[in-house]
């Protein structure tokens, strides 16, 4: 499949190159054996619109000043206004707008009619939290609009039930070079998990897979306070996790405290998330990984049942809270902001939940550090996850397609690109995220570690905020007010991530940089015994280890295995192993 | 029952206690979130807030009065309720008279009351719903949240069971004077029926006011949901969030506020708590009758 | 010859009958069709008509599920305490308030209980963790006051059924509390006058008056419950169950929310539905007919 890929791939180089070289004529003639039969009726009309585009598209790249090959037709507009509809996704809370700006009518949706003459409908919008019920409801009431988000369940369902379109050809004829570079930067594998027979039927809204990594938070006042360092093995994480429980960290002479935070389904919500603490132990719970030359699931390796010893063993000595186990990440968020904890694993925004109780109390304070080390000398290796984990698919009812696309080179040379314009199409002086605002948009994955770098640099001294853009300099000046005693509006959080030294400094150089990562070793869509079972699995795996950590019955871990072996474990292993081994 | 027993008395004394401790047990949830809400977000996020306000601010609800989508999903709300009452009363008032008469005097009830008690059992599921919904022309429409559900089956038996209720003999005097149906209807049964149309106003207030779930599959956009829809998008715990919206660092700011949800969830149900007293005093009859067959 | 006049008027009857009707079938009957998807694999682009049939391959699916027995005995066990409770305890709670002579104390506690029916579970959830605490909480406090083992309610697989019966309860015996309540109101006060000639003291009025005058509201409330046999209550126990608990406080809807609407498989949500659906016909029309027999009393 992957091989499929490449070719594929390799078509769209050869496409885009012999337009730019040769000019439309060879184009056309790149394009035509090309077309899939599905769309031959459309064909004529369409070879004929492209042409007059092409014609057009010479006289506008000659003209455009960026002189590089991406000033060819994808960014030239159309004759008749396209038309696409979509729905939005509006995030977390509300998407606010400048004055008298709105979804249908802003900084975006202007220039893409203005420069494509592209006419965005919206048919529905909502908050995150909503959104995944109202795209079920769509898919199932085959209510599908042109472009849509989805997440990877939904896209292998729509899939299956032929709701969405092949883009492979329509990908490799309108693909700019900037868009295309972004969405093979982390070597193809977000590409991989869109594509079906060997067909591409999404564009993947590619991640960086480092984000999913965790780090270990540690309360460095109370470090002070007990005269201690900051752990670099398991054994001073242990030993650190023993000092906060007994050695009242936050000298109110109660034993209120407790080493590490833990919450109800130990992993998966990034916050007080044991994942980090089972990477510690070498052990990968929720992925699968290679071993012996195959793929096994982490969640049944023995190095597993180690990190659930020690996490008894913790339990028992009072250094978990001893009611972790009804405890939503919400409610020890609630702990941790009252004081009570000294550690807890996870993703790098982690602090953000507890800014408010930095302002409450500015001694409160936290570093971010690398997983700890079994054994000192061989650094832990962190779990990352598939981070592509939205898709944008187009309906199979959809007339321009190749529109989608174009917005998307848009979106991205105007956000991201040589010719960027992040005051425009990014965040706005004023604060407004101009970025939320299209209907499908890309970020380079790794951009936020180059802005935890030069932010970095700059609070350093190392450079200048010139070397800084606008994003990057929003991030500086809320980090700097932090560092001046001025907490609120998240600035400590932001100086917590962007910061030096912040979390994604620490993934960066410690995991990334050496390359102590463990990727996720299955990265298609789910099989058919995986929609079945896993969720019963999972369920299992959590309850078992649960009663584990409470119980320290270690016979239970060596029957969990045999149980998911069972109960449809062996089964997805083997489909797992054949899809490994055909890849 | 003119002299008291002491057993008498001292049941009295533990059944005052007992109730008023029992009542109490049921309000500190609500007083917590109030003091929540009067609260500065950062004695909330310690933890400090129990019953009664620390850091005492109007902020909360100074920031909520400077919300329009607030106010917005408000009136959406009271738009609602004033469609939705009277269509909602007037139709199921039609059907339970019919429903209400004997058997003998209108032989197809028996099989009409059935057409009302099999949807209360067994229901078509979202997606047959919502596309009957769509294909009836009312997505985005406030009558999305109105028609499916006009007819309330439990409603229609309440007012059914206590227009069977009332004396026969007013209805058999109007009927040998040659009053239509429609005449004894508003003539004679709805003047004494007011109990029991207060009892399933509230009903039909209470349901409108309270369902959330319907506003976010039928409405296309966030400013069009009703209050309760619109709270659901602002309070529910932030748990899965994390992982959405991992990608996106700029988003991640969004921090659980607290006193901010407080005051919503306290603004939310005070209208209906309002309505509650003045309709209370019609609640007892129209129960009793409603349920009991005279 | 009178009956015969008003049959022929009855036509307007039926167009009286005719609105609530047409919305019926509109809004109840025609989405019952969508029940065919629990024997379908269904495919929206196909619809429900030409989906592929699988017959009972849904209902399979389920059946073979691990630990679906156990799910299934959790939630009837659940949902049938909760029904009893939501019955008994309003009762007795109206009884209580039935003695009040103060007017003003009886409709401020009615009013007051009624409050926590407008809380939602998210919220109350993160309160009850709080209150349950065996370490921290009030309860748990006074338990150890008492010298007694704290009990931990949420996090003990023994308690945890118990506790969301009781938190339901707690939630919801207001409402049932003034449906009561209303109803003893109602009671004619002649009875209790000629049982005070009969020499009944006030346990013996409540029994052989109150109770009997109360019974119908109470059976009409019971039987409508049964059509709630197999609904545990997902709100609250999706916000307060945890893996430490899944082996007695899993339920049908949390399974089928995990199995099936985070992955939308609409064919087996639908056949639970049905499932749960059929059942509760069976136990209605039981205890319908139950009612019927035994005390000649008819809902509908």
């Amino acid at each position: 499949m992957k091989k499929t890929w490449k070719i594929t791939a390799l078509a769209t180089a050869i496409t885009i190159m012999s337009i730019s070289v040769l000019g439309c004529g060879a184009k056309d003639n790149a394009d035509t054996p090309a077309s899939p039969a599905k769309e031959s009726e459309s064909g004529t009309e369409k070879t004929e619109t492209e042409a007059t585009e092409s014609t057009e598209s010479t006289d506008t790249a000659e003209s455009a000043d960026s002189g590089a090959a991406s000033g060819d037709r994808v960014f030239t507009p159309y004759e008749e206004t396209v038309e696409i509809s979509s729905v939005k996704n509006l995030g977390s809370g509300v998407l606010e707008f400048p004055e008298g700006d709105s979804l249908e009518d802003n900084a975006w949706t202007r220039y893409l009619e203005e420069t494509l003459n592209i006419k965005l409908n919206w048919n529905w919008s909502t908050n995150s939290e909503q959104y995944a019920q109202k795209v079920n409801i769509a898919i199932t009431s085959n209510d599908i609009p042109d472009v849509m988000q989805v997440n990877s369940s939904q896209l292998k369902m729509m899939y299956d039930n032929e709701q969405i379109m092949d883009i492979t050809d329509v990908m490799s004829e309108n693909l700019a070079p900037y868009t295309e570079e972004v969405l093979n930067s982390d070597g193809g594998i977000a590409l991989q998990a869109a594509t079906f027979g060997g067909r591409l039927y999404a564009i993947p809204k590619i991640g960086s897979p480092l984000l999913t990594a965790k780090v270990l938070w540690v309360r460095t006042d109370w470090l002070e306070k007990l005269g201690m360092e900051p752990p670099k093995t398991v054994e001073d994480m242990r030993n650190l996790a023993e000092a906060f429980t007994t050695q009242d960290p936050d000298g109110n002479g109660a034993d209120d405290t407790y080493g590490l935070a833990v919450y109800k389904d130990l992993y998966g919500s990034g916050y007080a998330d044991l994942t980090g603490f089972f990477n510690a132990y070498n052990a990968y719970p929720s992925c699968w990984i290679e071993k012996d030359g195959g793929v096994v699931w982490g969640g049944v390796q023995p190095e597993v049942k180690e990190a659930l010893t020690a996490l008894n063993e913790m339990y028992n000595a009072g250094q978990l809270d001893p009611e972790f186990g009804v405890k939503d990440s919400n409610k020890v968020n609630e702990d941790v902001s009252a004081g009570r904890f000294g550690m807890m694993f996870g993703d790098f925004w982690n602090m953000a939940w507890i800014n408010d109780a930095k302002i409450n109390d500015p001694t409160f304070e936290w570093i971010p550090v690398a997983i700890p080390a079994l054994n000192a000398g061989t650094p832990a290796k962190a779990q990352l996850s598939a981070s592509t984990t939205d898709f944008y698919v187009i309906s199979a009812e959809c007339e321009n397609p190749d529109a989608v696309v174009r917005m998307l080179n848009l979106q991205l040379e105007k956000s991201y690109g040589e010719t960027a314009e992040p005051t425009v199409f990014n965040i706005t002086p004023e604060g407004f995220g101009v970025y939320q605002y299209p209907a499908v948009a890309l970020e380079p994955p790794m951009k936020n570690f180059t802005a935890a770098q030069k932010v970095s640099a700059v609070i350093n001294g190392e450079a200048q905020t010139d070397t800084l853009n606008d994003e990057e300099l929003g991030y500086y000046e809320m980090a700097v007010k932090s560092l001046d005693g001025d907490h609120t509006n998240n600035n400590w959080h932001q100086l917590k991530m962007f910061g030096p030294n912040g979390s994604l400094s620490v993934m960066f150089d410690e995991y990334w940089t050496p390359g102590n990562v463990v990727n996720d070793a299955y990265y298609a869509a789910p099989t058919e015994t995986m929609t079945e079972k896993l969720p019963t699995l999972k369920k299992q795996q959590l309850q078992d280890y649960t009663s584990i950590i409470l119980e320290g019955n270690m016979d239970k871990f060596d029957e969990f295995v045999i149980n998911w072996n069972k109960l449809g474990g062996e089964e997805i292993t083997q489909e797992v192993n054949d899809w490994y081994a055909a890849r | 029952m003119h002299k008291k027993s002491l057993g008498m008395k001292i049941f009295t004394i533990f059944n005052y206690t007992f109730l008023t401790l029992l009542a109490l047990t049921c309000l500190l949830p609500m007083i917590n979130q109030l003091a929540i809400s009067f609260s500065s977000s950062s004695a909330v996020a310690a933890g400090d807030v129990g019953l009664f306000p620390v850091d005492f601010t109007l902020d909360s609800y100074k920031y909520m009065a400077d919300k329009p989508e607030f106010w917005k999903s408000l009136m959406v709300s009271l738009k609602r309720i004033l469609i939705a009452v009277p269509f909602s009363m007037i139709i199921c008032v039609l059907a339970a008279f019919p429903l209400s008469r004997q058997d003998h005097e209108f032989p197809a009830r028996k099989y009409y009351i059935w057409m009302f008690v099999v949807p209360m059992l067994i229901g078509g599921g979202l997606i047959p719903t919502y596309i009957v919904v769509r294909n009836t022309g009312l997505i985005d429409s406030i009558w999305a949240l109105v028609l499916p559900y006009t007819v309330n089956v439990f409603n229609t038996i309440l007012l059914m069971n206590f227009f069977r209720s009332l004396p026969k003999e007013l209805e058999e005097a109007a009927y040998v004077d040659g009053a239509t149906h429609w005449q004894v209807l508003v003539r004679i049964i709805l003047p004494v029926s007011k109990p029991v149309l207060a009892t399933v106003t509230l009903f039909v207030i209470v349901n409108h006011w309270n369902s959330w779930f319907d506003g976010l599959i039928y409405l296309n956009s966030p400013d069009h949901y009703p209050l309760q829809t619109y709270l659901q998008t602002q309070v529910v715990s932030a748990n899965l969030m994390a992982l959405e919206s991992l990608r996106d660092i700029r988003q991640i700011g969004m921090i659980s506020d607290r006193t901010g949800k407080a005051s919503q969830i306290f603004l939310a149900a005070v209208p209906v708590l309002m309505i509650y007293p003045f309709l209370q005093k019609y609640f007892t009859a129209g129960i009793v009758m409603g349920s009991v067959k005279g | 010859m009178k009956k015969s006049k008003r049959r022929l008027k009855n036509w307007s009857l039926h167009l009286m009958l005719l609105p609530a009707l047409i919305l019926l079938l509109v809004y109840n009957y025609i989405p019952l069709v969508g029940n065919v998807m629990a024997f379908q694999k269904f495919n929206p682009s196909k619809g429900f008509f030409r989906s592929k049939w699988v017959g009972l391959k849904n209902f399979e699916y389920v059946f073979n599920l691990p630990d679906i027995y156990q799910v299934i005995w959790n939630t009837f066990y659940i949902a049938v305490l909760k029904i009893i409770m939501g019955v008994v305890i309003p009762v007795i709670v109206a009884l209580l308030l039935n003695e009040i002579r103060k007017m003003k104390f009886k409709r401020t506690i009615q009013t007051m209980i009624y409050f926590p029916h407008f809380l939602s579970w998210v919220i109350l959830a993160g309160v009850f963790v709080d209150v349950l605490s065996p370490s921290s909480g009030v309860i748990g406090k006074a338990f150890t006051a008492m010298g007694l083992e704290p009990v931990f309610f949420l996090g003990d697989p023994k308690w945890f059924p118990y506790t969301m019966v009781l938190t339901d309860t707690w939630k919801e015996f207001g409402y049932g509390t003034i449906v009561y309540l209303a109803a003893l109101t109602g009671i004619d006060p002649s009875l209790y006058e000629a049982a005070v000639m009969d020499g009944a003291n006030r346990w013996k009025q409540t029994l052989h008056v109150t109770l009997p005058g109360i019974l119908p509201i109470v059976l009409l409330m019971s039987i409508l419950a049964m059509g709630n046999i197999f609904n545990a209550g997902f709100d609250q126990i999706f916000n307060m169950y945890s893996p430490q608990v899944y082996s007695t406080g899993d339920i049908l809807d949390t399974l089928v929310y995990r199995i099936g609407m985070l992955d939308a498989q609409y064919g087996v949500a639908t056949a639970i539905g049905l499932f749960k659906s059929v059942i509760s016909f069976a136990m209605l029309g039981i205890s319908y007919a139950l009612a019927y027999k035994y005390t000649d009393y008819r809902v509908f």
